[in-house]
């Protein structure tokens, strides 16, 4: 295997473009590449950062992720679109599992979540998890929806046109 | 541009990490809605409801393309290491879920039948048949009362013997 020295590639047809097909690898465990101004650093395995707006701080890709997120019709059983989801469970009336295809590497991961208001901008809703009876594990999540009373939703008509979208992040190492 | 189940070829993925297996098949594969769902009793907690579990249509997707999905076994696996008192994280992700090799192209029958195994408490699924009443059905949507008001008294009909009736 040879070493090429060399300020400069540049393309033959075109100057400004060049193919490399395939697989590049750059440094070892630690590498450096600018895209223009922005600047792409790995300084270990499963630490990458990308310069953030501004120029002079950095987002960690990885801890910076959504590992997991879905769009689902709570009563309707109705899944619209995820990502490393395998499957909903419709526990109770306002209760719903969500279990992963990909686990998390351990339980801290943090988790959010909205719902969609049928009309009129005036349903509260609560999104929690029962730490009491609903153990998180690594392979899914266990949330309950309220209305402004507390109450979990018993009537088919303040969820029938409910959407939850839940976003994880977390350090998916393994 | 997304195609459907059986119309592209999966990589050889043994070796790449899962979560870039389903990176693959988000971008390729359109999702597979499937008409049925699971019903199920836990038997340790017979104050609850009746649950239905549904499987996600985007790995309804990956388990009929085939070659993407890690065998059942391995989610056990996971799953017991995590009950160990001195569980911190999992350490097995390589060995159990990226580096075993994928299972082929299931049917949907043997989606569900997979996703019962891997989603739903062993205690439930394991000796079902044992039961002294059923404790899980495997439906179409359509079977499910249309109608929530009761929603949290819904069970499994204990004479259930035929897939044209209402299960709960």
């Amino acid at each position: 295997m040879g070493t090429i020295k060399a300020d400069t590639v540049t393309g033959l047809a075109d100057p400004n473009k060049a193919t490399i097909p395939n697989t590049i690898t750059m440094g070892s465990t630690t590498a450096t590449l600018n895209f223009g101004n922005t600047v792409i650093t790995n300084a270990s395995a499963g630490s990458t950062t990308v310069t953030a707006e501004g120029g002079s701080t950095t987002t960690n890709l990885q801890q910076g992720l959504c590992k997991v997120w879905s769009t689902f019709e709570h009563d309707a059983i109705s899944l619209e679109d995820s990502l490393n989801v395998s499957s909903h469970s419709n526990d109770a009336a306002g209760r719903t599992t969500i279990t992963f295809t990909n686990n998390f590497s351990n339980v801290d991961y943090a988790y959010c979540g909205t719902v969609f208001d049928g009309q009129g901008a005036n349903d509260v809703r609560t999104i929690g998890h029962d730490n009491g009876t609903d153990t998180n594990s690594t392979s899914a999540l266990k949330i309950y929806t309220a209305q402004a009373d507390g109450a979990l939703n018993t009537s088919e008509r303040l969820f029938s046109h409910q959407h939850l979208k839940f976003t994880l992040s977390k350090k998916m190492e393994h | 541009m997304k195609v459907k189940v059986g119309e592209i070829e999966t990589p050889e993925f043994q070796g790449t990490h899962l979560w870039n297996r389903l990176g693959w098949a988000k971008e390729n594969l359109e999702m597979v809605r499937s008409q049925y769902c699971i019903v199920w009793e836990d038997p340790n907690k017979p104050e609850e409801p009746a649950k239905v579990t549904s499987p996600d249509p985007n790995w309804m997707a990956c388990a009929l393309q085939g070659g993407i999905l890690p065998p059942v076994s391995s989610y056990w696996e996971l799953a017991k290491d995590e009950t160990q008192p001195d569980f911190e994280r999992h350490t097995r992700g390589p060995e159990l879920l990226h580096n075993m090799k994928p299972i082929d192209a299931m049917t949907e029958e043997q989606a569900i039948e997979y996703l019962i195994m891997k989603d739903i408490p062993q205690h439930v699924w394991r000796d079902y048949e044992t039961a002294n009443k059923p404790r899980l059905v495997i439906c179409r949507k359509d079977q499910l009362p249309q109608k929530r008001i009761w929603r949290n008294a819904w069970r499994i009909k204990e004479d259930i013997n035929t897939l044209q009736e209402k299960v709960a």
